[in-house]
């Protein structure tokens, strides 16, 4: 339900950016607003409290960007948060970039290695996705040291496991239903 | 009967008149008349007095059909109704002996009838009970087939699932060990042989 409006919310301003194609700066400001949330986990419980004053809240928001935000951002988010949608920023933010990865034919893809990729092997990654989808790719690359080895990469609703934890997994149901079958 | 009736009194009064006649000519014969051959005989040691015979056989002739006027035709009237209720009870003992004696042959009858029927009633109870014995042992044997077979397919299927179960610890077990042995033996270059192979072997859906 939360997230239908999110939806809204993220569509509303998407249009009214492209119209005066600030799609990009729109984003950033999100971007950089979000990002301040997570640096500072007061500022995300201080918009989320319902006890602060909605105009309290604004004051802070136009002093976090001090003047240098879009005016389109600044009404979306005095819109939310005028509407009492606070909570629904981060998931509209998120929302917006999949419109615009979706406007500039951009595909988001989350790789997921032990360690850092090295470099080669991330520009092998990134031309073979490249070539095969016909999209600019938009890579993320996590870290993940719980991991023996191998990479992961997941974007829309795909996901090609290449680490050794999947291969065990997809090795032990081939063994699994062969012992099944066989008994 | 009337006939022989009047015939008996007329032979009754035939004889009562000749008594008459007789017992005074008997006396008179006795008293008054002297016969030879009765001096004869009495002189022969036999004093009969014919006179006094033919007299004495006029008062017989004369109490005779008193006597039975009195006494035997009485005796003979309570012989006779002696003699019919005798008959009576007979008949009527022979009508009850007969009647005893059918009442006897019904009940034997009835009797062989009924054990007739009893006999047939049993075997026929005895057929049903026998019957009814041999589907119940029927159906015993077919549901304890039943049961003899389900009894078996569960224990084929709990066999075949324990070593499943078994093959798929032993896999479990094994997968696990040797997991562990890789993650403690991949280094750099064995993590950039399984990225190579990654690129090289990935399908990457459009």
């Amino acid at each position: 339900m939360e997230s239908r409006v999110a939806i809204r919310y993220a569509r509303a301003l998407f249009g009214a950016a492209d119209k005066v194609g600030a799609i990009h700066d729109v984003e950033a400001d999100l971007r950089s607003l979000i990002d301040a949330m997570r640096a500072e986990p007061r500022l995300r419980v201080f918009l989320a409290s319902p006890i602060t004053d909605r105009e309290r809240k604004l004051d802070v928001l136009r002093q976090a960007f001090g003047g240098r935000a879009h005016v389109l951002t600044l009404k979306a988010l005095e819109l939310m948060v005028r509407k009492g949608r606070e909570a629904e920023i981060a998931l509209m933010t998120e929302r917006y970039t999949d419109l615009r990865r979706a406007h500039d034919n951009v595909l988001y893809v989350k790789v997921t290695s032990r360690g850092e990729l090295p470099d080669d092997y991330r520009v092998r990654l990134l031309e073979k996705l490249r070539s095969v989808t016909g999209k600019s790719v938009e890579p993320e690359f996590v870290s993940d040291a719980s991991m023996i080895g191998g990479i992961k990469v997941a974007y829309d609703n795909y996901v090609l496991d290449g680490t050794v934890r999947g291969r065990f997994a997809r090795l032990r149901e081939t063994l699994r239903h062969q012992a099944q079958r066989h008994s | 009967m009337s006939t022989e009736h009047k015939s008996s009194s007329a032979s009754t009064w035939i004889g009562i008149v000749l008594g008459l006649v007789l017992m005074p000519a008997g006396f008179y014969v006795s008293t008054k008349v002297d016969i030879a051959f009765q001096n004869t005989l009495r002189e022969g040691g036999i004093p009969l007095d014919l006179g006094k015979t033919v007299s004495a056989i006029g008062v017989l002739l004369i109490l005779f059909p008193v006597i039975r006027s009195f006494f035997i035709n009485a005796l003979a009237d309570a012989i006779n109704g002696r003699t019919q209720d005798l008959e009576r009870t007979f008949a009527e003992a022979e009508d009850l002996r007969a009647e005893m004696t059918q009442m006897r042959t019904d009940y034997e009858r009835r009797l062989v009838q009924t054990e007739a029927e009893a006999r047939e009633q049993i075997q026929h109870e005895i057929r049903r009970a026998q019957e009814l014995r041999q589907e119940l042992e029927q159906k015993a044997r077919e549901q304890a087939d039943q049961f003899l077979t389900r009894a078996k397919e569960d224990i084929e299927v709990q066999r075949h699932q324990a070593i499943a179960d078994i093959r798929t610890q032993v896999v479990e077990l094994t997968l696990q060990a040797t997991e562990k042995l890789i993650e403690a033996n991949v280094d750099d270059e064995r993590n950039r042989k399984l990225l190579d192979e990654f690129l090289v072997s990935v399908e990457v859906p459009r």
